[in-house]
Parts: C-alpha cells; structure tokens; sequence
C-alpha cells in the first residue's frame, strides 16, 4: 500500500484542527532552525580552533614522542568496542560495514597525505571498529569470549600506556578509559555487593543494603573527592598512587552500588525453580549462585548495565573535580586560550556532537540488546 | 543518571515501598510455607537442624566481626595516615570565623529575637558558610524539580503526540539531552548562553516582564500590599475550610467546603484589598529593582538541571503511559473521547502511580547533580566546602559532614516521595 506524500501529512500533520495548528507553528520553526544551524555549520563557524587543537581534544597533553602509544591504545579500544557491537548488530550487513570501513581507510589515508594526523588517527580507528565489527557480525562465534577479551585487552592497553606517565593521559582517550576501566572494576563488585544484599545471613545483608543506599544517596562528585583524600592516607607514604587511580577508586565505589541494584534486579527475576533445581542437585550454595543464578541474571539484566555504562560515560567529567583534563576538561582547556576564546561555540558543538555520537551508539547497542533478547525469549 | 529504569526494573527498593518490594516479600512467605511440613522429625533430624542454626549463628557472628574488623582497621589506617600527615581530625574549624564572602545565599544567625535568616558574611563562622551553601542547594534544588517536572510532563506528553514534527521534536530533545553529559551541558548554559547575553542596559523581553542579561535574569514577582495583613484574616479563614474540606469524607461536602474557602477569599479581596501586588522588575545601568532575581550563575544550574531533567521525566511519563493497558485507550475511544481527552482523563491519572517511585528517585538525582555546581561557581553545598577545605585544611571532616547532609537530603526526599506514593495507592485501592 503506497502511502502517498499527500495522504502521510494528511494523517500525520493535519489529522485534526489543532493538530493543523501546531503544524503551521512548527513547520516554519523547524525550516529557521535547520537552515540558521546548516548555514552557522558550513560558512559561519571556523572549524580551525577544532581541527588545529584535535591533539589536546582527543589525547589531552600525552607527550608528543611517545604518541603512538594513543595511537595503538585508541585503535586497540575500538577494535574492542566495534567486536562488542557487532555481536548486536544485524548480521546480513556485514557488508555494508566492509565497505564503509574502506571508505574511511581511504579518508585516513588521504588527511594522512594532507598532514592532518589526527584526522587520519581518527579515521583509522573508525574504520578498525567498523572491520571488526563486521568480523563478529559474520562470526558471531568470534565474541565468545567478550568479556574476558575485554578484560585482556584493557589491561593490555593500560600497561602499554603506564610509561608515558598516568598523569599525563587525557582528552576522549582519558574520558574512554575511565569508562572502561571503572565499568570493568565496578561490575564484579556490584555483583558481590548484589549476592551479600540477598544473602541469607541478616550481619552481611545489612551492611551490603546499608553500603548500597549509601552511595546511591551521596553525589558522584563527593565519592570522587572522598576517594581522592582518603587513598593517599590508607597507603604507606612511599607508595605513590595517581591522581587517575585515585579518581577512578570513587568511580568504581560509586558505580558498584548501582551495579548492584541492576544485577539484584537480574538475581530476583531469575525463576525461584532455577535455584531449586539446582540444589536438588545437590550444587554447594556458592556454585548454586554463581554457575546457575548469575549467568541467568546477568543476561537479563545487559540493557540496563549497558545503560549504567553510558551513565558512566556521561559521569566522566566529574573527574575535573580532581584536576583531570577528561574529553570535556581538554575543550576548556582549548577555550582557555586567548587566541580560541571567541569561537567557543565551535569547540562545544563539536564536544557535543562528539558526546552525542558515542552516547547514542552506546544507548543504540543496549537497545539493540533488548530486542534481541525479546527475540530470543519468544 | 538513569534511576527511573534503574527503579524501572527493581522496582525501587527505597522510593517505591509499594510493588516489587512487597511482592518479594509475598514470595519469601510462599516459599515457607512450602517448605518442608511440620512433620514430627525424628532425633537425628532435630538434632541436624539444631546443629545448622548453631553452624548459621557462628558464621553471623563472623561475618559480622569481619564487617567490624574491616570497617576498624580502615579506620585505624585512615588515623594513622592523618598522623603522619600531622593533621588531626577535629571539628573546631566550624566555629572559627570563614573571612571569605559568598556570592549569595542565606545562613542562620542569632539575632534579637531568636534565629533568622540573614545574608552570609565573612565575620560569620564555616559551620555559618557551610549552611548557606546546604541553603543554596536546597532552592536550587527545589525551583529544579518544579521546572524539571513541567517540562518532562509537557515533553513526554508532546512524545505521544500524533504530530509528526512535535513528536520529532520532542524525540530529538529527548536524545540530545540524555545522550550529552549533564556538566557539558551546565557549562554550555552558563558560558555560552548566560553570560553571553546582553548587559542589563539593553536586556528585556517580553516588554519589561523578564530582563535576560549577564548580570542575572529576573522575573516579576509579587509583594505584599498594606491591605496584606488585613486579607491575612481572610486567607486564615479560608484555609481552615479547606483543610476540613480535606478531611470530610463525602465528595459532596468537600466540594461544598472548597467551594466555600473560594468564597471566602474572592470576600477578601471586595472587603480587604488586594494582598499582593506585582512587582515588575526595573532596571537601570547597573542594578534591578524589584522583581525576584537570579544570579547568572544559578539560572544557569537551574535551567540546566531543569532541562536536563526534563528529558528524563519526560521518558518516565512515556514509559508509564504505554504501560497502561490498551483496552483503557479502546474504552475511552468507544464512549466517544477525543485522543487528548483519553490521554489527560483516563491514561495519564492512571499513569501517576506508575510515574511516582521513578520520579520519586528523579527527585533524589536532581539534588544530588547541584554539586557540579562548582564547576561554573555556584556557591553550593559542595563548592563552598571546597572553600572551607582550602582554607582550613579540614578536607576529610568537611566532606563527612557534607556527605551526611547529602545522605539526610536523599533519605528526606525518599521519604516524602514514599509517603505520598503510599498515600495515591491508598485513594486508587479504594
């Protein structure tokens, strides 16, 4: 049934006299607001300020000699990232990954060509991600092991990255990083902290609900700050500890209470005969919740934790508090400037579109997750 | 931050009180009395069960000095750090004098006639600063969730509208705001938007009603005319019938009693005067007056944290509305209501009690967020502890007290947003 210019606004602009109304109001607005944003985009804004500071946006002030270190790193993560989002993706498009993915090696290539190597890093990576993604969208059979892989991977990068000096990492590989890391840290803690919440002894049942509402009820920003104090004193004074490690120590505190709000979430929605079957198998309490309950919670409970991790992401910046350039502190940095003051609307456009493209990707994965799921379960 | 699906899919264990909670609970009991029968266990039995309670009870107790010893010993390492450090742990700096002033914000004072609110000051002590911050938070806060929520409604409203542009709207507001970092977006509307707008000299819109500028943004607001204290009598009056028209029981009488506070203070106004006239705000070079008046600063927080959680509500009110059966839309279509009626009589009144527990950890997330006040300099709770911190040196005493205020802030909220949950239950159980 084709359904005709005509008849789609008939039904969708002016279905009723007010509806009409609202039409005719917001048509003309939104043809203003597309054509004054096109037109700022393409000839008002100087992209220069973003093109000539993409270095202290995307690395912050890594140093200079040992840059290819960011490279890898950057890379590395987005080959990660791109086999993760494969797994959800639709498999029949693989193609269409292939070729877009060679279309931006060649983008890499030529900015390679004109100077531009941060342009060129960035296509890269892009097109790395889109590869591997299609790889695992293939191979589903690839992605077996993502977590573990993850778990390898971060640590891989992190001690490829440790001898540039922790305190000079920064910029979206930093924001990155901090994500990651803090996720991969948080999880196991908040699935300890889920399993003491609904354990059977009333002590560890207590302190595990008290920790939980704690956090959930103290700002990100305090964890942060507090976790900064406190470490630096816990250790013995001939221990140095980053501020990084530092920051990302309230991080995980913080994020592993919610963590285990979603995982509790999973365990309780876990049908009560899994766990009796598995002890009229006779499994010991502990393989009862870790071999039979959890793998089941986990898998409900994906959309949320991957909403928890865009959260995450968007929490990054807190770290300013601690003095961290993070992805949003390396764009004041910029504006901090004289010479970039006046074109602060450029630098924040792009933070925002740059925000906005992976946030969107990470929301779009976990609802991509949801429907699979609901597939599966029918 | 997500509390609404995280309330979404637990059922909120602190705000809701009422769904999932209870349902746990009514499950724990089923599964007793399906345990094993009352049966006459023989003596070994007995004896098995009595030798796990006592197996049970000794690993309570270690559990629990575990949890003591942990909890002790970090202590104990904290106090020893603190040592080496040469700093002790005291709370006497709170009644020194601060010497440093704040931008705005009450504190309480001693004055003649017992405590009040006055302005803060430098002769006034950290404890004094620190309140004017929890002050600061505390309307900041307040003025949030009122924004926050008028918004959300109108967006998530303007979501399942047929129009297809409004509804494009309302969907691209939506992942714009939750797909950005709040604080990029708190800093967007302070330096990009506040402080860029006109100096006082030549700001106003909407014909003197509501001068925009760098220097703050303020708004009409009303002032007590003389006849105020005499329409007070009137106001008294009428709040007493209407407090009994909340505890009448018949919806006859009620609407009689509200209908007779009405009465009484349209009376007022023939028989006293108008209690408040409208004070337009008036500016000249430098300063406004009259009108009620923000500093860039908090206008920014506020629209930030007003907008930002705007987009969250909005998708609560969404996701409660399309939890409502579709039979409620057939049967309101069916006695001949328009889109609109159905959705603001019959769908959005039973969507409430969905939207209460989420909104209710909404609330909570909006104080919490006021904290990245500090990062465009908001004398908040937060900041003016850094404050203190600086110049004390007291970093670990100040952000205790601070955290237990935040904690008293979120439990409050929880609270009131419980009780009231509890309180619709009640009226929709009927």
């Amino acid at each position: 049934m084709a359904m005709t210019i005509g008849r789609w606004a008939r039904h969708n602009l002016f279905a009723s006299p007010s509806s009409s109304l609202l039409s005719l109001v917001s048509i003309p607005l939104t043809l203003y607001v597309a054509i004054f944003a096109a037109r700022w985009v393409l000839f008002t804004a100087h992209w220069s300020v973003v093109v000539d500071n993409l270095a202290v946006l995307l690395v912050g002030t890594f140093p200079g000699d040992q840059i290819w270190r960011a490279l890898v790193a950057g890379a590395g993560l987005s080959a990660l990232f791109g086999m993760t989002l494969g797994l959800v993706l639709i498999a029949k498009r693989w193609k269409r990954y292939v070729v877009i993915a060679a279309a931006l090696a060649v983008a890499a290539a030529v900015s390679y060509g004109m100077q531009l190597q941060w342009l060129a890093g960035a296509f890269g990576c892009l097109s790395i991600a889109l590869v591997a993604c299609a790889a695992t969208s293939r191979w589903p059979q690839i992605g077996r092991g993502m977590g573990l892989l993850w778990l390898l991977g971060v640590g891989a990068l992190c001690a490829l990255l440790v001898p540039a000096g922790v305190d000079r990492w920064g910029g979206l590989l930093l924001s990155v990083l901090v994500t990651v890391i803090a996720t991969l840290l948080s999880l196991p803690v908040g699935i300890l902290l889920a399993f003491g919440r609904n354990s059977r002894f009333s002590s560890l049942r207590l302190a595990c609900s008290g920790y939980i509402e704690l956090m959930r009820s103290v700002p990100l920003v305090c964890t942060v700050y507090w976790s900064w104090i406190i470490i630096p004193l816990v250790f013995p004074p001939d221990i140095h500890i980053p501020d990084l490690a530092r920051g990302v120590a309230g991080f995980v505190l913080f994020y592993a209470a919610y963590a285990a709000e979603y995982v509790r979430a999973g365990i309780q929605s876990v049908p009560r005969g899994q766990s009796e079957a598995a002890q009229s198998l006779g499994f010991s309490k502990l393989d009862e919740s870790f071999i039979v309950v959890l793998p089941q919670a986990l898998k409900a409970v994906i959309p949320a934790l991957v909403g928890n991790v865009l959260d995450l992401f968007n929490n990054v910046p807190a770290l300013f508090i601690i003095g961290l350039t993070d992805f949003l502190k390396a764009g004041q940095t910029v504006l901090a400037n004289p010479q970039y003051s006046s074109s602060q609307y450029e630098v924040y456009v792009f933070l925002f579109a740059a925000y906005l493209a992976i946030g969107s990707l990470i929301s779009y994965g976990a609802r991509r997750i949801e429907l699979k799921m609901s597939e599966g379960a029918r | 931050m997500k509390p609404d699906e995280l309330s979404d899919c637990i059922g909120s264990s602190d705000v809701s009180g009422e769904g999932t909670v209870s349902q746990v609970k009514l499950s724990s009991t089923e599964s007793r009395s399906f345990g094993r029968p009352p049966s006459p266990a023989s003596q070994s039995e007995l004896k098995r069960r009595r030798l796990a309670r006592t197996r049970a009870a000794a690993i309570q107790t270690l559990i629990l000095a575990g949890i003591v010893a942990a909890v002790l010993a970090f202590l104990g390492m904290v106090w020893a750090g603190l040592r080496r450090h040469g700093i002790g742990f005291s709370l006497d700096f709170l009644e020194q004098p601060a010497g440093f002033n704040l931008s705005e914000g009450l504190t309480i004072a001693k004055s003649p006639h017992g405590l009040s609110l006055v302005p803060f000051n430098s002769q006034q002590t950290y404890a004094q600063a620190l309140f004017a911050g929890f002050y600061n938070t505390l309307v900041v806060t307040l003025i949030s969730i009122v924004l926050a929520t008028v918004v959300g409604v109108i967006v998530g409203v303007g979501r399942m509208s047929r129009n297809w542009i409004v509804k494009t709207w309302a969907w691209a507001f939506v992942e714009l705001i939750r797909n950005t970092p709040l604080l990029i977006q708190l800093i967007f509307w302070y330096f990009a938007v506040l402080l860029q707008l006109p100096s006082l000299a030549d700001a106003s819109l909407l014909h003197g009603a509501l001068i925009a500028s760098r220097q703050g943004v303020f708004i009409p607001w009303l002032v007590a005319t003389p006849a105020f204290s005499r329409y007070a009598w009137f106001a008294g009056l009428a709040v007493a019938v209407f407090a009994i028209g909340v505890l009448l029981r018949t919806p006859g009488r009620r609407r009689a009693a509200f209908a007779t506070g009405a009465g009484i203070l349209v009376l007022g106004l023939a028989f006293a005067g108008r209690p408040f006239s409208i004070d337009m705000p008036q500016a000249s070079a430098f300063s406004v007056a009259g009108g009620a008046g923000f500093s860039p600063e908090m206008a920014s927080l506020i629209i930030a944290l007003g907008v930002n959680f705007a987009a969250y509500v909005a998708e609560v009110v969404r996701g409660a509305v399309q939890s409502i059966d579709k039979g409620q839309w057939e049967a309101a279509a069916a006695l001949g209501l328009a889109h609109r009626e159905s959705l603001w009589v019959v769908v959005l009144p039973q969507a409430v009690r969905v939207i209460l527990p989420s909104l209710g950890n909404l609330y909570v997330t909006v104080a919490k967020s006021t904290s990245f006040a500090i990062a465009i300099g908001f004398p908040d709770m937060f900041s003016v502890y850094g404050t203190v911190a600086n110049q004390t040196g007291r970093a670990l005493e100040g952000i205790i007290i601070v955290m237990v205020v935040y904690t008293l802030i979120s439990l409050s909220i929880s609270a009131i947003a419980n009780l009231y949950n509890r309180h619709v239950m009640k009226k929709g159980a009927r």
